[in-house]
């Protein structure tokens, strides 16, 4: 019965492990005067004793076969040696000591796979440099083209992206780079501008309008202050003249020649219009999105409704949380007088108006009845402006 | 490689034991498998097929390591059976 127990008691034993690759052995301390004694009766037994440490003169250490403990334990105790195992050698112990790590490596075996894994896609594309082109259109385009957020990034071929970016209308030339999980695009667009008129061999009018300075740098003017000149008439012609009116030697035109220009615009308006406004109901609702693939979607729950958007990319992993707010919203009736119309189409037609504008701009309107609420209003801008 | 492994393999044996005797004071011997008696006139040991017994007075294991062991005391005879 003693025995019994004090075999419970050494297995309950947390004596340290010791990583190996060869059997199970066990380190055994024994208490006790004649260690002869003891090896001769584990040698008649058939236990095979590894190797002997000695301590002191009445303690030593044997290394035994994990499989032959208990017999050894039971020759130890009926030989009144004390014994206890001082630590277990071998695979199987060392893993069931670190048992209670296995989570946490579990856990960093994770975090390691998906921070490999989302690595490997595409979470973000940003695209720098487009003035005149929309992005929202370019991006379309380029999903179109098999080029979008959720793409591996081992197979995205950067010439080809260039190839797709050039054939997009509009983009003269491009840069393509990939910088952690985000493509950056940067765009280089068309030049749009007509050539500047300096550089023509004649300078030429772009408007109707009467001419009111010329700063003539190379060339003849051939128009005079007050001039009332078309569009496309020559301004400074290319040619110097002698005082006879011959001419002497080609030149490029150089110079600038300003004008009153007036401008027109017509609007159809009404007195009685429709507004949408917003009635103060919203509802906020998020989807997730996890390699371009969404988890739930946003819908409205209002029939007539105004949304905003905002986006979140979650760090280290592929998924981006995207927010939209539903606005309600509804029709009201608005109505305005006819001056407050007129007032509204001349701010617009001023908005409107083209930049490069020398002084202030003298609006001129003019309202002519269609129906019972509808008008035709035009409105005469009139500024000094560059005509070259 | 020890001395007795660069001896062993000069003389082209491969594996197997080895039993030296000191002066007949110590026993050093190598290759063996386990214990089989101790005891204070006599310590036996196997080595694969071989018992190896060593016979004398006041005999101790100065040292067991793996597959060496040491025999301290006064050696009178070193022997082997075949098993």
């Amino acid at each position: 019965m003693s025995r019994k127990k004090k075999c419970k008691k050494e297995r309950g034993n947390t004596a340290p492990a010791r990583f190996s690759l060869s059997k199970s052995q066990v380190k055994v301390a024994v208490t006790g005067f004649n260690r002869a004694r003891l090896l001769d009766a584990l040698a008649r037994e058939g236990i095979t004793v590894k190797r002997v440490i000695n301590i002191t003169s009445n303690q030593f250490i044997i290394i035994i076969y994990q499989k032959e403990y208990a017999k050894t334990f039971a020759i130890c105790n009926r030989l009144c040696y004390n014994c206890n195992v001082v630590e277990y050698i071998g695979l199987s112990f060392w893993l069931k000591s670190k048992l209670n790590r296995i989570a946490l490596l579990v856990g960093a075996l994770s975090v390691v796979t998906l921070f490999c894994l989302s690595n490997a896609f595409l979470l973000d594309i940003k695209v720098t440099g487009a003035e005149n082109i929309a992005t929202t259109q370019f991006l379309t385009y380029l999903k179109s083209n098999g080029v979008k957020v959720g793409a591996v990034k081992g197979s995205l071929n950067h010439d080809e992206i260039r190839e797709i970016t050039r054939s997009f209308e509009n983009v003269a030339e491009c840069s393509v780079k990939v910088v952690g999980h985000t493509l950056f695009i940067h765009l280089t667009e068309r030049d749009q501008t007509t050539p500047s008129p300096s550089s023509a061999q004649n300078l030429c009018s772009r408007y109707d309008a009467t001419v009111t300075r010329i700063v003539c740098e190379k060339g003849t003017a051939k128009v005079k202050v007050g001039q009332r000149v078309r569009k496309g008439e020559t301004l400074i012609e290319g040619k110097l003249y002698n005082q006879l009116g011959q001419e002497m030697l080609e030149t490029q035109a150089s110079g600038k020649v300003y004008g009153t220009v007036t401008q027109k615009r017509v609007f159809i308006a009404s007195t009685t219009s429709y507004a949408v406004i917003r009635t103060g109901k919203s509802k906020a609702i998020t989807s997730l999105y996890l390699w371009g693939m969404a988890i739930g979607k946003a819908t409205s729950p209002y029939e007539s409704y105004e949304s905003e958007c905002t986006q979140t990319f979650l760090p280290l992993l592929p998924v981006k949380a995207e927010r939209t707010v539903f606005y309600e919203t509804a029709l009201k009736k608005v109505e305005q007088t006819l001056d407050e119309m007129v007032e509204k189409c001349a701010e617009k037609a001023q908005a409107e108006f083209i930049d490069d504008v020398n002084e202030g701009v003298e609006v001129k309107t003019h309202a002519q009845k269609l129906t019972e609420t509808e008008y035709e209003i035009t409105v005469y801008l009139t500024t000094e402006r560059e005509i070259t | 490689m020890s001395f007795i492994g660069e001896l062993t393999a000069k003389l082209g044996i491969c594996g197997g034991y080895s039993v030296i005797n000191f002066n007949g004071e110590y026993v050093y011997v190598e290759g063996i498998e386990r214990l089989v008696f101790v005891g204070e006139n006599e310590i036996s040991v196997s080595a694969k097929r071989t018992v190896i017994t060593v016979e004398g007075e006041k005999l101790m294991m100065e040292e067991l390591d793996g597959g060496t062991l040491i025999i301290k005391g006064k050696i009178n005879c070193v022997s082997q059976k075949e098993m």
